[in-house]
């Protein structure tokens, strides 16, 4: 019974008693019975309805103590949630044929432990993989994340565990469902690593009417392939992103990020030094995003030194549920080679609710440098977050 | 032709009135509390940037369901984005694992409810639903 029925009840039965109660007191005078007799049972009942009042009391508190109890009991309990994105590609490279891949199913496993430690994990199939016998397996099934954290204030708090890199805005802000194209910007996890093993420090400082993020780590740093099983060297990777978000327009994120690893097991035990800046601008229905970044390997006396580069802006245009824009985007893997590629992209999203996105989006990739054949291609996905 | 202009004037008729008959909202904290928030900090709170108030303590986040015309005028007024967008960025901070002050979503009657009865709690209801309630302050009308 609700709370509120039980109180109607015990009102209504409370009424009745006390208008008994008057009905008998005013018919007392043709009674036989004396004034003192009724005053007496009035007084008991009285006495009656005041301990009903007070058990009702007590079984208000008693649910509402069981519901908080329900409601901490859920907040802590493993909550599942994810992803999911099925794409048809059309592409006029040679050798490629058009298809439909089931490009990821995306798992989280989270877990509020207390009110200061939380649980993360992230278990990415991707090409919706299969694994039978010894046949040979296309795609993979990837631990992305496995992550404590200790809240302790806005300030500062601690994360251990595997992370993705804290790098520009779309290191982390890549999920499917919620960026504008299911390719992502082409230097985006090759200048920066894609994810730490590691411990990070991270907060956010209140400015006056801006506020600074920042994001200290450091990790076993990147290795090829990803091993989380121990650091291929002794060395450690250390990086630091810092972010400001200024009140102007809708909203202004100017940021940088630094990242060292003297010995980056993923690129030839290369000493690696990156840089990069980044920036986003919402102004009502139009974000604009941008990112560049710089990676320096140094390698030991026989090999050659190089640099990569890479940097996209992106423009986006919000109507209803309709999301229209553009991105140029160029990347140097090498810069001592010829490889430069350009990226020109449109595209244009669909929101069906909050948890579904239709996509459209076409690519034109284009090597200046080199005899290599430029290359179109159009991709078309539905996109689900799968999770409250 | 002239269906045509009616039905435009019927849509537009339809558009405008859910617009004009939108009721106020109002963001709320526990009477006990007495730290003023301007637009923007109730902005940066309900879009995860700031998660503590002054003294320290941690803010006890309210919204309201995502098809409530209340969250709509909220996420319009304060974040300038639909209430579906404002869902999507907390289901992107779930899914990156950046969010630091995870909302409870609970009715407008709740909301008052849970208000009034934490000193940490903060929350936006219609207007109609703060009224005479003295357990509650209310520190941000958005007509």
């Amino acid at each position: 019974m609700s709370i509120r029925k039980y109180k109607r009840n015990l009102l209504c039965r409370s009424a009745g008693v006390i208008a008994l109660a008057l009905l008998i007191s005013n018919g007392a005078s043709a009674s036989t019975e004396s004034n003192n007799d009724l005053q007496k049972r009035l007084e008991q009942l009285e006495i009656k309805v005041a301990e009903q009042n007070e058990m009702l009391e007590l079984q208000v508190e008693e649910l509402e103590q069981n519901n908080e109890d329900l409601s901490t009991s859920i907040d802590h309990a493993m909550k599942i949630s994810g992803y999911v994105d099925v794409e048809y590609k059309i592409t006029d490279q040679e050798g490629k044929t058009d298809g439909f891949r089931m490009h990821h199913l995306s798992l989280f496993f989270t877990k509020q432990v207390n009110d200061n430690i939380k649980f993360f994990s992230e278990i990415e199939f991707e090409d919706a993989p299969k694994f039978e016998g010894a046949d040979t397996h296309e795609g993979k099934i990837f631990v992305e994340a496995i992550n404590f954290d200790y809240l302790s204030s806005q300030e500062m708090n601690l994360r251990v565990g595997r992370f993705f890199t804290p790098a520009g805005i779309w290191s982390e802000d890549h999920y499917p469902p919620f960026v504008a194209t299911q390719e992502r910007p082409k230097h985006i996890r090759k200048i920066f690593p894609q994810l730490v093993d590691g411990a990070s420090v991270y907060g956010t400082f209140n400015l006056a009417n801006a506020y600074f993020q920042y994001n200290t780590f450091f990790g076993n740093g990147d290795s090829k392939p990803l091993n989380g099983h121990n650091d291929e060297n002794s060395s450690k990777a250390f990086g630091f992103r810092g972010n400001f978000i200024f009140p102007i327009a809708d909203e202004l994120h100017l940021g940088f990020t630094g990242y060292q690893d003297s010995t980056d097991h993923a690129n030839g035990d290369a000493d690696k030094t990156a840089l990069g800046v980044h920036a986003k601008l919402r102004h009502g229905a139009m974000t604009w995003q941008a990112e560049w970044a710089n990676a320096d390997l140094n390698f030991a006396e026989n090999s050659e030194n190089y640099e990569r580069d890479g940097y996209y802006l992106q423009g986006a245009y919000k109507v209803n549920d309709w999301l229209l824009g553009g991105r140029y985007d160029y990347y140097d893997s090498k810069s001592t080679g010829d490889n430069d590629l350009v990226r020109t992209s449109a595209f244009v999203n669909y929101r069906i609710n909050e948890n579904l996105v239709l996509k459209a989006e076409f690519h034109h990739d284009a090597y200046d440098k080199t005899s290599k054949e430029d290359v179109n291609f159009i991709v078309l996905s539905i996109v689900g977050y799968l999770g409250q | 032709m002239k269906v045509l202009v009616k039905i435009l004037c019927l849509a537009s008729g339809i558009l405008f009135s859910v617009n004009s008959f939108a009721e106020a909202v109002v963001v709320i904290v526990n009477a006990k509390n007495t730290e003023t928030l301007s637009q923007s900090a109730v902005k940066a709170i309900y879009s995860d940037i700031r998660y503590t108030w002054e003294n320290g303590e941690k803010i006890k986040l309210f919204e309201l369901p995502v098809k409530a015309s209340a969250r709509s005028v909220f996420t319009n007024k304060v974040l300038n984005k639909s209430a579906i967008e404002a869902e999507g960025d907390w289901s992107n901070r779930k899914v990156t694992n950046t969010i630091k002050n995870r909302p409870k979503i609970k009715r407008d009657k709740l909301v008052v409810k849970f208000v009034a009865k934490s000193v940490n709690a903060v929350g936006y209801v219609p207007a109609s639903l703060a009224a005479g309630n003295d357990k509650i302050r209310v520190i941000l009308t958005l007509d």
